[in-house]
């Protein structure tokens, strides 16, 4: 996610985009947040994973949510396009389960051109979306996604699994991190799907690892993974080759610095 | 001179793993769509030599790592150790190869080798290997001589310059060693106290685990038939161990010519105007 510029805005600019103005997209949702497994509530056989589902849909809407209102507000200033866009997001302190999701973008629009049914959305800069369209791709839209499982203490601990002094690779952990990669995934490419998006690039990938307590014995192991990226589709042939270019610039390998 | 692990068996993607992959090639009835943590310069770059991405790939392994005793004044290679950190590794790239295999892939460029130790396990390590897989619109033979694709930690820029220049990448090669280097005796250190003086111990201990690794990551480069390596780096590491035990890891890419007549890069020169 980036910060617009000075030298982004008159890039863009120059390749004929007109800024419509700061927009900005919001969702608030109350989740229930992921905190071990308990009997009679998610507990299962510990050589399952348990998904947090209810936790994974709930953040995913928030972001889709606050997309959609971002995109809204771009169409309400006939932009063609949010370039720039940076996003927050915040677990409330008014509530322990209330999350907020927070984007802000720079909306830009060509003149003398009808607005689009759906304005594009980059979370690139302005310099990198302007690199884009110069070779024939436009950015069309914000994927994200979001999963969190549960891995039974039984399976997480080397000892239980009959690995305490040897070298062995852990199963049910391995699997669950190839679960939750899973789902972040396919959650990410949704978006970009319904906008015709050929690929996703730029993709950034949190996993996050923490101990938590497992009622079916010892300590469990929660997974927490999201990804965000922005579509990009083909609009047509690249209106300016790559060039080579040794630049002569103070550097850090400038003897004289 | 031997690969420290020599486990290779065939990889069995995960069903997770499968499925991810039939979405980015569009056989779950929608349309391909590729994801890739490439950057716009990269992804601009790799476009422009002809090939496309085709998804990120991905292979992971969370590894108990064993446990080796060694006695505190002995310098020596904590071989278990060495075993362990190589074969986890190896076990995520053969799986983040296996994806791009599935995937139809010539090669997997921008590869990242994560290691990760978390405080709910100890002992237990996440290794994970990262890349966004890519096939040549033209085709041509860009596999290693095993018949899978290349791989390359080279950044898209690197890849694209790397190519102007007639030369391929072949296979991400590494080599691994986890040392134990001794302590001072009492007697010594005292002797050697208020005192410049070179701690032969310390020197030769540090050399012989760097060369190991190097060693091992050059018998790798010599399998895939690979004319250098490139953008070598040799990373050193504690980890969980403590002061005295380290792990040296040497990882480039093996590359190869692959074409007749050298560079194709004219580069102009420019001269930025602001300071």
């Amino acid at each position: 996610m980036s910060r617009p510029t000075i030298r982004g805005n008159l890039a863009v600019q120059d390749a004929g985009f007109l800024p419509a103005g700061i927009v900005v997209g919001a969702a608030t949702y109350q989740i229930l947040r992921p905190s071990g497994c308990q009997l009679g509530w998610g507990a299962t056989k510990s050589s399952k994973l348990l998904e947090y589902r209810t936790y994974g849909q709930g953040v995913t809407a928030a972001w889709n949510d606050s997309i959609t209102a971002l995109e809204t507000e771009a169409r309400d200033r006939h932009a063609h396009g949010v370039a720039g866009v940076t996003a927050a997001e915040e677990w409330l302190t008014t509530s322990a389960s209330t999350f907020q999701v927070r984007l802000i973008g720079n909306s830009l629009a060509v003149a003398g051109v009808r607005p689009l049914k759906r304005p594009f959305l980059s979370t690139l800069s302005m310099e990198q979306t302007l690199k884009l369209l110069l070779r024939g791709w436009v950015p069309s839209g914000i994927g994200v996604g979001v999963a969190a499982a549960h891995v039974h203490g039984f399976a997480a601990s080397g000892f239980w699994q009959g690995n305490a002094t040897t070298n062995a690779e852990m199963p049910m952990p391995t699997e669950g991190m190839q679960y939750v990669r899973r789902h972040i995934e396919t959650r990410l490419r949704r978006s970009p799907t319904l906008r015709h998006a050929e690929g996703v690039i730029a993709a950034a990938t949190h996993l996050s690892y923490e101990s938590e307590a497992c009622a079916l014995g010892g300590t469990g192991m929660r997974l927490i993974g999201q990804m965000t990226g922005t579509g990009v589709v083909r609009f047509g042939a690249p209106s300016v080759p790559i060039d080579v270019a040794v630049t002569l610039a103070k550097g850090d390998d400038d003897p004289g610095e | 001179m031997t690969r420290v692990s020599d486990e290779s068996k065939p990889v069995a993607l995960p069903a997770a793993a499968i499925e991810r992959l039939r979405e980015l090639e569009g056989r779950d009835g929608r349309d391909a769509m590729f994801t890739s943590d490439l950057s716009v310069n990269e992804f601009l770059l790799i476009e422009d030599t002809d090939f496309e991405p085709l998804g990120l790939v991905v292979g992971s392994s969370i590894y108990h790592v064993g446990i080796q005793i060694v006695r505190w004044t002995a310098s020596k290679e904590l071989d278990v150790l060495t075993r362990a950190m190589y074969h986890a590794r190896e076990l995520a790239m053969a799986r983040m190869e296996a994806e791009a295999e599935e995937l139809g892939a010539d090669g997997i460029v921008g590869v990242r080798l994560d290691i990760r130790f978390y405080e709910w396990g100890k002992n237990l390590a996440e290794f994970m290997a990262i890349g966004t897989a890519v096939r040549h619109r033209k085709g041509g033979s860009w596999k290693t001589p095993a018949g899978k694709p290349f791989t390359s930690d080279l950044s898209g820029q690197d890849f694209w310059t790397l190519l102007q220049t007639g030369k391929r990448p072949v296979a991400l090669v590494m080599g691994n060693c986890v040392y134990h280097v001794a302590h001072r005796r009492m007697l010594a250190a005292a002797r050697q106290m208020y005192r410049n003086v070179e701690l032969p111990n310390f020197t030769q201990a540090l050399y012989t685990a760097r060369e190991l690794a190097m060693e091992r990551m050059q018998y790798e480069a010599q399998q895939v038939n690979a004319r250098g390596v490139v953008g070598v780096q040799i990373i050193e590491k504690n980890h969980i161990w403590g002061h005295h035990a380290i792990e040296f890891f040497a990882i480039g890419t093996a590359i190869t010519p692959y074409r007749e007549g050298g560079s194709s890069l004219r580069p102009r020169l420019m001269m930025q105007l602001d300071r």
